[in-house]
Order: structure tokens, then sequence, then C-alpha cells
């Protein structure tokens, strides 16, 4: 492996399918059960966009820390480009977009800023907000937008030896979960490189604490991204 | 007037330069008292991290720092080690933090008793004074439990003033 020259590698692509400029947005819904009985109102294409997400660490260069960045190619995938691990690490790497010192190990973090320049590189424009609360998020996701948050996976994962009480890892909410009858945010579907979980539902009260307390950084995609009729005919 | 722990706490971790300069994934420190710079200030530490659910925490050495004042909140400092290290002979990461085994609920309750003794005793800390021995202690003690003890030389490196107070006969 060649750190220096990502671009040698036969495992990562540099050209990459650009984003068609006529994207409109059709954010599915439907009536479904959550895993404690409780009917709800889904907002998003989950089941679609649970195929987004795979364990971070998939890449040729060793990084393990890449869930900002796996979290960027899930993105990208819901935009419909067709991009792997190793491709945004590739190219992270190739243009100072995330952390390559120390043991291989712990590279491949990135920061809020360097995520919302990869989307953005790569043609889905975004932009990154702070102190967003749980309807925020969810205005984003029934807008159809991309959304990567910052949280702590101690609470996420329930994990006390990952408890910072500090955003330390990235994640994807793909859809949002209504009560039918008040409109109460019940929680959202999450993809989560960090376990490898797809569509996983977490509440609301531990995204409250995970994300929301703890600054409520996102990143936010500048538009909504393909229904997935047109995701498919693309 | 010297904030409240929490929210001194709460404005080293989401200040503005956490989104521009430190990686999401860094393990960022627990900031701490200190007058190495001559005015109240907390400051801490972040460091690369790999979180693998169900195993131990591993931690990189330390290649950052930076301080806020305690008063107001605002930067006072920022420094890459590489560049302005905060410590001589600095020890080596990676370290492994090993489970504690504890529940999230439990963890939480120690990191408010660690907050509230700080609120009480840091302006003890930062007027120079002693402060009251006993609530002294149970602030060395909580201490000890909410800092792994892996990662405890970092920390006495970046606030030494702070540690030799608190060890204070």
């Amino acid at each position: 492996m060649c750190l220096e020259d990502p671009l040698e590698s036969r495992d990562a692509r540099y050209e990459f399918p650009r984003l068609s400029p006529n994207v409109s947005c059709d954010v599915p819904y439907h009536l479904d059960v959550l895993p404690d009985g409780r009917e709800t109102l889904v907002t998003g294409d989950v089941k679609t966009l649970s195929e987004y997400c795979h364990r971070q660490g998939d890449n040729p260069f060793g990084f393990r820390g890449t869930c900002g960045l796996c979290s960027c190619e899930g993105i990208m995938r819901q935009f419909g480009l067709e991009v792997t691990e190793a491709d945004v690490v590739a190219y992270a790497i190739a243009h100072g977009l995330c952390y390559v010192e120390g043991d291989s190990g712990m590279r491949g973090g990135s920061t809020v800023v360097e995520q919302v320049r990869i989307l953005s590189d790569f043609g889905v424009p975004a932009h990154h907000e702070s102190t967003c609360s749980l309807e925020d998020l969810a205005a984003s996701l029934e807008h159809g937008r991309g959304v990567i948050v910052a949280l702590d996976c101690g609470v996420l994962w329930d994990d006390a030896n990952y408890y910072d009480g500090r955003a330390n890892h990235a994640v994807t909410p793909i859809g949002v979960a209504r009560d039918p009858e008040t409109g109460q945010i019940q929680g959202f579907y999450v993809n989560d490189t960090g376990t490898g979980e797809s569509g996983r539902f977490v509440d609301a009260a531990t995204m409250d604490e995970a994300w929301v307390q703890l600054g409520g950084t996102c990143v936010v995609t500048d538009r909504g991204h393909l229904a997935n009729e047109q995701r498919t005919a693309s | 007037m010297i904030q409240p722990y929490e929210q001194a706490a709460k404005e080293f971790a989401e200040h503005p330069l956490r989104t521009a300069e430190v990686p999401v994934e860094h393990h960022i420190s627990h900031p701490l008292p200190t007058l190495r710079w001559a005015r109240p200030a907390y400051a801490g530490f972040a460091g690369p991290a790999v979180r693998i659910p169900r195993q131990p925490l591993e931690l990189g050495t330390p290649d950052r720092w930076w301080a806020i004042g305690a008063e107001h909140g605002r930067l006072l400092a920022y420094g890459l080690v590489s560049a302005v290290p905060f410590m001589d002979l600095m020890p080596e990461g990676p370290v492994t933090v090993p489970a504690a085994g504890r529940a999230l609920s439990a963890v939480r309750e120690d990191r408010r008793l660690f907050g509230e003794l700080l609120t009480a005793m840091a302006p003890a800390f930062f007027a120079g004074e002693s402060g009251d021995g006993t609530v002294r202690g149970d602030l060395a003690e909580i201490l000890s439990q909410v800092l792994p003890a892996e990662v405890m030389p970092w920390y006495r490196g970046l606030t030494p003033d702070f540690f030799d107070w608190l060890e204070r006969s």
C-alpha cells in the first residue's frame, strides 16, 4: 500500500460519476409498528436507504476510524453515486481531507468541515449545522435531504466504555418515526457503520441525549435525494 | 466569575474549532482547571481513537490540545502537539482502556458528581487557595474514577498545577 499515492491503488477509483443536476424529491411514508409495538408513521425510504450501510474499515489502507467517510459514502449512494468506502478514503487521503497520522488503524477520521467538502466535491453540495433539534433533523429527512450526525456512540450503543459525553461518532439517519395521532417524534432510523447495523430504530430520548444535548452538530445536503424510482431508473 | 464546570466542559467540547479542526472520531479529554497560561482556564487534549463494539477503547497519543477561559469560555490557546507539545517526554500511545463493566447510568452519575465538585472547588484553585480539604479529597477520589489510569499521565502533563493543588496535603 502506498499512502503517498492512493490513486495507484487498484481497489480505489479516482473517476466518479457526477450527480444529475435535475433531481426531484418525493419522500415516501408509510404506517408501521415500532419494535415496542407502538404504531408509527415512518417518513423516508428506510428499506432502500438501509442498503447503503456496511461495517466501516472496508478499505485497502487499513484505516478503521472512517465513520465520517463511510457516512459520506452512504449519503452519496443515496444520491445515486456508485462509490465505495475505498473510493472515498482514497479521495480524502489524496486531498488532505482525513486524519492520516499515527497507526493505520487509528487513521481515517474526518472533521465536519471535511465531510462537507468531500460531499460537495463529489457533486452533493452540503453544509454543516449546529445546535439542531430533533424537529430540525426530522424536517431535513422529511425533505429528502441526506444527513450525517455527530453523536456519542456510548449513548447510542448503551456502552459505558465509549461514553464520552461528547460527540465521538458519525452516523446517518435515514428516516423519522412520528406518532400517527399527535405527530410527536418517536425516533429515527439510523445507518451505523460502527456496528454495521442498517436502519436501526433509535428512540427520540436516546437521540436527544446522544446528539442534541451534545451540540446537535450535523452535515446536511443542500437538496433532497432521488426518490427510489428515479434512483433505479438513473 | 468562574463558570460552572458543566457549562465550561460543554463550551470546551463544542467550540467551533471542533467542527473545523478536530475529527469527529477523536477522543476528547475532560477539560481540567489550570493557570499555566497565567489566567483561569480549562484545558484538555484530543487524539485518535478506535471504538469497536464489545472491544476495549483504544486511544492514540494526543495530537492536539486547547484551552478556554474559565470565566468567559472563549478560546485562549490551541496547538498541535507536533508544533507545540504540552509536556516533555510525552508517553506514547496507543493505550487500551479496559472495560470497567459498569452501567452507563453509573458512569453518568460519576460525571455529574465530578462536575459538581469541580464547580465547587475550581474557584479556590484559581484563587490560589487550598479550599476545603475534605471536598478536595472527594474530588481527587472521583477524579481517579472518571479518568482512566491509562491516560492519567497525559492529564498530568497538561495541567500539572491542578494536580499539585489537588494532592496538596
